[in-house]
């Protein structure tokens, strides 16, 4: 404690307290009061120096520490590679503006086409994040709405709700969930009004708002058509596939880790064959399902132990076969005897 | 003195890793000093290293409130003492209680002083892609600003897709020194005691 070693900063008392009693208080959590300590030190000689620099652009940050967040989800290669693009975007135009170049603010709405489940939400919330630390949004948060949100019920009201959601939206990401529902109503509905408010205030916000519409393929497509400045808007749309077998796997892994439970190999079987047999149905929801069975999976294996009264730390986590099945395979299959339940 | 931080989230092993780490260097009797968050100080003596195991490890999370300063000395360098401080484990979400909080709090103070930190992770716990957890990560880049010496240790070496895991990291921190080790099973504890008893570049 007494002999500091070569190359140690010394820190400075005053700078590192308040950020202490903070944390004590409860009011950052840990990854931000070390993100603070980290600023804290920092700033006095690094940053004047660092400014400009070409191999980290933001801060201390390289691509990969940017867009970890993004990486991290499963599947998702196109978003993943458009996103890339944009940060190399977002380096250049930094790095012309040095040069006293030219830099143009990118408009960068989006449409989103898929099926549901296919993580449309979680990507336009990573988003929001990952462009704030780029600089090009402000604020960085999501404010998701629907038809509900945008539309009124009498004349003048559309434009006030509109105009509302977008003020909540600004500096951040307005994500509008099944947006086809704004031109349903026909000729004299308010749907339209609100996409006319939408597009004006669009241009208006132009730099610090990020527009993303979510919905289905094909009613997506129809929607766009039916106002001729829409498309033009809305430079880049980005379908999300289905996920593959594999990919709902790893994220039946994923989710399965993150509430501190485990599966055995025999479950992971008889969870491939669940998801085959969903994977049929119509109304499949992708991430949604795999969540869904999971979730049941936890139910019965609560009810499993709770008959049990020496249960050990590692069979409170150990999700088994019996806790997908519930028995017999094929009794959990939804064609096979609907009205079978635990 | 040099001191040595074991830093990590909560339930990783940092407790245990010392222990045999201090085991391994030779150690058979333990001296431990015990700084609580509310600034109490508690001495322990253990006459061997399981019994300290028995008393100072467990399966709940936050088991170690505030510092925990090994007395053995695990080598030397620079001709002076090498302490192993473990230290409450940290945690990405928001913690309620109050205790742990301190604890937490009082390990991030010990990070601002330390000379060598071992950022301890569980490489069952390591997510997808292989990457660190937010915490974790901005410990690592908080050791690399300061320019203290520092290196990973994934742990857990014995369950299953922890080996392919510190593989990932590994291309993923390239500059970093990562060691893979199995506390419980006191797999790979030789490497990392190296890396302490080595004199600095």
């Amino acid at each position: 404690m007494t002999k500091v070693p070569k190359g140690n900063i010394t820190p400075e008392r005053s700078k590192i307290e308040p950020i202490l009693t903070e944390f004590e208080h409860g009011r950052i959590s840990a990854p931000m009061a070390l993100k603070k300590l980290h600023q804290a030190y920092q700033k006095p000689d690094r940053v004047a120096q660092d400014h400009g620099t070409t191999d980290a652009p933001y801060g201390l940050m390289s691509r990969e520490q940017v867009l970890a967040p993004l990486y991290r989800l499963v599947g998702l290669s196109t978003i993943k590679r458009m996103t890339e693009e944009m940060f190399a975007h977002a380096v250049v135009q930094r790095r012309r503006r040095e040069f006293g170049l030219q830099a143009d603010k990118t408009v960068t709405h989006m449409v989103f086409t898929g099926r549901p489940g296919t993580g449309k939400t979680l990507v336009a919330r990573t988003l929001g994040s990952i462009f704030a630390e780029l600089g090009i949004l402000s604020k960085g948060a999501m404010v998701e709405v629907e038809r509900a949100d945008l539309v009124g019920e009498y004349v003048g009201q559309t434009a006030q709700k509109t105009k509302a959601c977008l003020d909540r939206a600004a500096g951040g990401v307005l994500f509008i969930d099944e947006a086809y529902a704004l031109a349903r109503g026909g000729a004299r509905d308010f749907g339209r009004e609100a996409v006319d408010t939408l597009v004006k205030g669009m241009e208006d916000k132009r730099d610090d708002l990020i527009v993303i519409l979510a919905g289905y393929e094909s009613e997506m497509q129809d929607f766009l058509d039916l106002n001729p400045g829409l498309r033009s808007r809305f430079p880049i749309t980005v379908s999300f596939p289905d996920y593959s077998e594999r990919e709902l796997l790893a994220i039946a892994k994923e989710m399965v880790n993150e509430r501190d439970y485990i599966m055995t190999p025999q479950a992971i079987n008889v969870f491939l064959t669940i998801l085959r047999h969903e994977r049929l149905e119509p109304s499949f929801g992708n991430g949604r399902t795999v969540r869904n069975i999971i979730e049941s999976a936890i139910r019965r294996q609560a009810l499993r132990l709770s008959d049990q009264l020496e249960a050990t730390r590692s069979d409170l986590m150990e999700l088994c076969e019996r806790d997908f099945s519930g028995g017999d395979v094929h009794d959990r299959l939804p064609h096979a005897r609907p009205n079978e339940c635990w | 003195m040099i001191d040595c931080l074991m830093l990590g989230q909560t339930n990783v092993g940092k407790t245990l890793l010392s222990l045999q780490l201090s085991k391994h260097a030779g150690n058979t009797s333990l001296f431990v000093m015990q700084q609580l968050p509310t600034g109490e100080i508690r001495e322990r003596f253990f006459v061997n290293t399981n019994e300290a195991i028995k008393t100072l490890v467990s399966d709940h999370r936050s088991t170690t409130l505030g510092l925990q300063t090994m007395g053995a000395s695990v080598g030397t360098l620079l001709s002076s003492r090498l302490l192993l401080r473990d230290s409450t484990g940290l945690s990405s979400q928001a913690v309620e209680d109050n205790m742990v909080r301190l604890g937490m709090a009082r390990t991030l103070e010990a990070l601002v002083k330390t000379d060598i930190v071992l950022l301890v992770v569980d490489g069952s716990r390591l997510q997808a892609g292989c990457i660190l957890d937010e915490v974790d990560e901005w410990a690592l880049r908080f050791a690399m600003m300061r320019k203290i010496r520092r290196a990973v240790v994934v742990n857990k070496l014995d369950l299953p897709g922890v080996k392919r895991m510190s593989d990932g990291l590994k291309k993923h921190w390239r500059q970093e020194q990562i060691f893979t080790t199995s506390a419980l099973q006191e797999k790979g504890l030789g490497p990392v005691l190296q890396f302490l008893q080595r004199k600095e570049e």
